[in-house]
C-alpha cells in the first residue's frame, strides 16, 4: 500500500460525487497519485461521461446522489462494460447497503471517511484487475480465434482426408491393436469386392496371405501396436485377397498412429496401413514368367548346343563318305544312323522351342513327379547335376496329383530345383552338396519341398527373396525365380514358404490345390 | 413511537451528512502532511474550513433542536435550522425549497421536530416521484401549508405515512390535515 505519487497518466477514472467538497478532495488525491479524474456530479452525468468520454479503469462513485443511487450507475455499467471495476464510496454505513452492493458485483465498498491510502490503494487493485481481466479478455478472444482457425483448418483437414479416403488409388487402411479393421478406403473396398459393413472389425488375416517368410500380417500389426515407438514403421510385400478370388501382391507400409487422450479415456493406438497394389498385375505377372522362361531357354541352350554339336560331327563325317562315293549308305546302315541322328538334333532343338510356343494354358491334373522327372533329365543332360547328391521322394504310395497346368508345375519345380543347384555352389571340385526333393499330400493340398543344404539366405534377405529382380546370386541370377514361384503360387490359390535347413542351407515348400476329378 | 423514529432518522441524517466534509477534511490533512506544492497550503487550508463550517452548522442545528424540546418555539427559526440541516438531502433529491413567512408563530415544544418531521416527510414523499421539485413552505401564524410539485407541474400527493408521523409528534399541540399535493399544519399556541 502506498501513497506515493505514481505515474498512472494512462489510467483514468470516473469520479461520481455530488458534494463539492468531497469532489475536491478526492479528485485532488488521485490526481495527484497519476491518475486522470473525470468528475461527475450526479446520475445523469454519469451517464454521460461513461458514454462519451471514452473507456474509463475505474468508476469511483458515491452512493445517493441527484437522478439516481451508485447501484443504479453500477447496474447499468454491468450491462456495458461488466469488467469495469465500481468501487461505492458512501457514508452510508449500513450492512443492506454493502450487502447489496456486493450483490451488483461492486468491486469495493468504502465508507466515508475513507484515508487516502486506502482509496488508492482500492483503486490500485481495481485497475490491476481491470488490466489484468483485460489481459485475460483479449487472450480468452485470442484463443478463441485461433480456436476458430484450428475448427477450420482441421474441418479443411477432415474433408482432405475424406476425399483422399474415397479418391486415393492406394488402399487406406486403419486397424487397431488387435489387427482388426477399423476403416477403410473406397479403393480398398473395391478391390476386395466387399461392402465396408462386412469388412470393419474383422481379422486382417482374412484379407491378407501369409507371407511366405514372415508369416500374417496381423502378427506384424500387433507387434507394432505394442511395441516400442522407436519400431514404429514397417515396409513390405503382402499378398491381397482381392476380390473374385485373385492373390494380388501389393507393397505394404505400417505405421503406428497414438490418438491424443480425449476426456479421460486412455490413449488408443491404431496401426495405418497404406497399401500401393499394381491392378494391372496379373499382365505384369504374365511377362515376368514369359522372361523367366527366356532366362530358362537360356540357361539350357548352352548344353542343347553342345549335344547338337556331338550329333553334327558324326553326320558331318557321313556325308562327306557319301559325297565320296566311298560307302554304301543304305547297304552300310548310314542312312538309319543319320536319321537317328537327326531325330535327336530335332529333340534338342523341340525342348528349346517348347517353352517359347504360344499356348493356351489349360488347368487339370498335373502329376508332379513327372514334371520333377523330366526337369531332372534336362538338367543332367545339361551336366547341371553333377557332384549333387540328390534324392527324390514321394512320400505315400499314389502319386501327387495337383489342380494346374503342367507348364505352371513345371516353372515352379525348375525354378526351385535350379535355385537349389545354384546355392550348393561348385564344391571347389569335389562333392558340391545335397538336394532332397519331396512330394506329398496334405488335406488339400499337393505338396512340394526342395530341400539344399548350401550357402543359405541370411535372415535379413529372406523377406526380400520374393521380391522380383532382387537376387543373391550376383550378376548370375535374374532375381525372377522365387518372385514367379510366388506369382504362379498365388494365381493357382495356393501358398509358399521359404525357411532355413537346420544350420545350413534353404527348403522352399509349395502348397499347391489337390486335384480332385469332377471338382 | 413518532418521536423516537423521527430522531432516529435525523440522528442517521446527520451522522451521515457530517461524513462528507470529514471525508473531505481527512484527505486534505493527508495531503498537507505528505508536503504541499508551493502555494497550495492556504487553498486546502480554506477547503478544510469550508468543511469544518458545514459540520458546525450541523451540529449547531441538531443542538438547537434538542435543547428546546421544552420551550415554545419560534416556527420561523425552526423552519431556517431544519433546512440548513437537510440542504444536502434536497439537493440530492432535486428540491428547490422556497420559504415565505406571512406572519411568524411561537410554536408548542413539539414544534421543532414537528418541522423536521415535515422535511422528512418532505424528502420521503420526493422519493416516491421524479424530480426536479419546487417545495413552498409558508408561515402564516399558527398555519403552515407545504405543497411539492414535479417536474411537470403536478402536484405530489403526500406520503400518509409521513404526514401520520407529523401528526403523531404534534398530538394535542396541532393537527396536519393532508388534501390535493398540499400538507397543512396546524399548531395551537403554547401553554403560557
Amino acid at each position: 500500500m502506498t501513497t506515493t505519487d505514481d505515474h498512472r497518466v494512462n489510467n483514468s477514472v470516473l469520479l461520481v460525487e455530488d458534494d463539492p467538497l468531497v469532489v475536491h478532495a478526492l479528485a485532488l488525491s488521485l490526481r495527484k497519485s497519476g491518475y486522470e479524474v473525470t468528475v461527475a456530479g450526479d446520475f445523469d452525468q454519469a451517464l454521460e461521461r461513461f458514454e462519451s468520454a471514452g473507456e474509463f479503469d475505474v468508476v469511483v462513485t458515491d452512493l445517493l446522489m441527484p437522478g439516481g443511487t451508485g447501484l443504479d450507475l453500477l447496474k447499468h455499467i454491468e450491462t456495458q462494460d461488466p469488467d469495469l471495476p465500481v468501487i461505492i464510496v458512501t457514508a452510508d454505513q449500513s450492512v443492506q447497503a454493502a450487502a447489496e452492493a456486493v450483490r451488483e458485483h461492486a468491486f469495493d465498498y468504502l465508507t466515508k471517511p475513507v484515508s487516502r491510502a486506502q482509496l488508492l490503494e482500492t483503486v490500485s487493485r481495481a485497475i490491476e484487475h481491470r488490466q489484468e481481466t483485460t489481459v485475460e479478455k483479449h487472450a480468452q478472444v485470442r484463443l478463441q480465434e485461433e480456436h476458430r482457425q484450428l475448427a477450420i483448418r482441421h474441418q479443411k483437414t477432415a474433408m482432405l482426408l475424406s476425399v483422399l479416403y474415397d479418391r486415393a488409388v492406394e488402399g487406406i487402411l486403419v486397424l487397431d491393436e488387435a489387427g482388426r479393421l477399423v476403416d477403410a478406403s473406397e479403393s480398398f473396398v473395391a478391390l476386395v469386392g466387399e461392402p465396408l459393413y462386412e469388412l470393419l472389425d474383422i481379422d486382417i488375416r482374412e484379407l491378407f496371405e501369409p507371407h511366405p517368410t514372415e508369416g500374417d500380417i496381423q502378427d506384424r500389426v500387433v507387434s507394432l501396436a505394442k511395441g516400442p515407438a522407436s519400431s514404429s514403421h514397417w515396409r513390405g510385400e503382402v499378398t491381397v485377397y482381392a476380390g473374385r478370388g485373385r492373390h494380388l501382391p501389393a507393397k505394404m507400409s505400417l505405421s503406428v498412429c497414438e490418438m491424443p487422450q480425449v476426456d479421460g479415456e486412455e490413449r488408443t493406438r491404431y496401426v495405418l496401413a497404406l497399401l500401393y497394389y499394381e491392378i494391372g498385375y496379373e499382365q505384369l505377372s504374365r511377362q515376368l514368367q514369359q522372361a523367366d522362361r527366356l532366362a530358362t531357354i537360356g540357361l539350357l541352350a548352352g548344353s542343347a548346343a553342345h549335344e547338337i554339336k556331338n550329333e553334327l560331327g558324326p553326320l558331318l563325317g557321313y556325308l562327306t563318305m557319301i559325297e565320296k562315293g566311298s560307302a554304301d549308305p543304305v547297304g552300310s546302315g548310314m542312312i538309319g544312323i543319320m536319321r537317328e541322328s537327326v531325330r535327336r538334333v530335332h529333340q534338342h532343338v523341340e525342348q528349346i522351342l517348347e517353352p517359347l510356343r504360344p499356348r493356351v494354358r489349360t488347368r487339370g491334373a498335373v502329376v508332379i513327379g513327372v514334371s520333377i522327372d523330366g526337369i531332372l533329365a534336362l538338367l543332367r543332360r545339361a551336366g547341371k547335376l553333377r557332384r549333387i547328391k540328390l534324392s527324390v521322394e514321394q512320400r505315400g504310395d499314389e502319386d501327387v496329383v495337383v489342380h494346374a497346368d503342367k507348364d505352371e508345375v513345371h516353372q515352379i519345380a525348375l525354378n526351385l530345383i535350379t535355385n537349389a543347384i545354384d546355392a550348393l555352389g561348385d564344391g571347389d571340385g569335389s562333392d558340391r552338396g545335397n538336394i532332397e526333393i519331396c512330394t506329398w499330400y496334405e488335406h488339400d493340398w499337393g505338396v512340394l519341398e526342395v530341400r539344399d543344404d548350401g550357402a543359405g539366405i541370411a535372415e535379413e534377405l529372406r523377406a526380400r527373396v520374393f521380391e522380383p529382380f532382387f537376387t543373391t546370386k550376383g550378376s548370375g541370377g535374374t532375381g525372377l525365380g522365387l518372385p514367379v514361384v510366388n506369382d504362379i503360387v498365388r494365381s493357382l490359390k495356393g501358398r509358399v514358404t521359404l525357411d532355413t535347413n537346420g544350420d545350413r542351407g534353404t527348403v522352399v515348400t509349395v502348397w499347391v490345390p489337390r486335384y480332385k476329378p469332377g471338382g | 413511537m413518532a418521536e423516537r423514529t423521527t430522531l432516529l432518522s435525523l440522528a442517521a441524517i446527520l451522522t451521515h451528512d457530517l461524513s462528507n466534509p470529514l471525508q473531505s477534511i481527512t484527505v486534505l490533512c493527508e495531503l498537507g502532511i505528505e508536503g504541499d506544492e508551493p502555494g497550495e497550503g492556504p487553498r486546502r487550508a480554506q477547503q478544510s474550513l469550508q468543511a469544518a463550517e458545514r459540520m458546525r452548522d450541523l451540529l449547531h442545528a441538531y443542538a438547537a433542536l434538542v435543547r428546546n424540546t421544552d420551550r415554545p418555539t419560534k416556527l420561523s427559526a425552526a423552519v431556517e435550522r431544519t433546512d440548513a440541516m437537510f440542504a444536502r438531502r434536497s439537493e440530492r433529491h432535486r428540491i428547490a425549497l422556497e420559504v415565505g413567512v406571512e406572519r411568524d408563530f411561537d410554536g408548542p415544544p413539539s414544534t421543532g421536530l414537528a418541522v423536521v418531521a415535515l422535511f422528512m416527510a418532505l424528502i420521503e414523499t420526493a422519493e416516491t416521484a421524479t424530480g426536479p421539485f419546487e417545495a413552498r413552505l409558508v408561515i402564516d401564524g399558527p398555519t403552515t401549508t407545504a405543497s411539492l410539485v414535479d417536474a411537470a407541474g403536478a402536484a405530489v400527493t403526500w406520503s400518509p405515512a409521513a404526514a401520520e408521523r407529523v401528526a403523531d409528534i404534534l398530538a394535542t399541540e396541532g393537527s396536519v390535515e393532508c388534501s390535493d399535493g398540499r400538507l397543512e399544519l396546524r399548531l395551537e399556541s403554547p401553554p403560557s
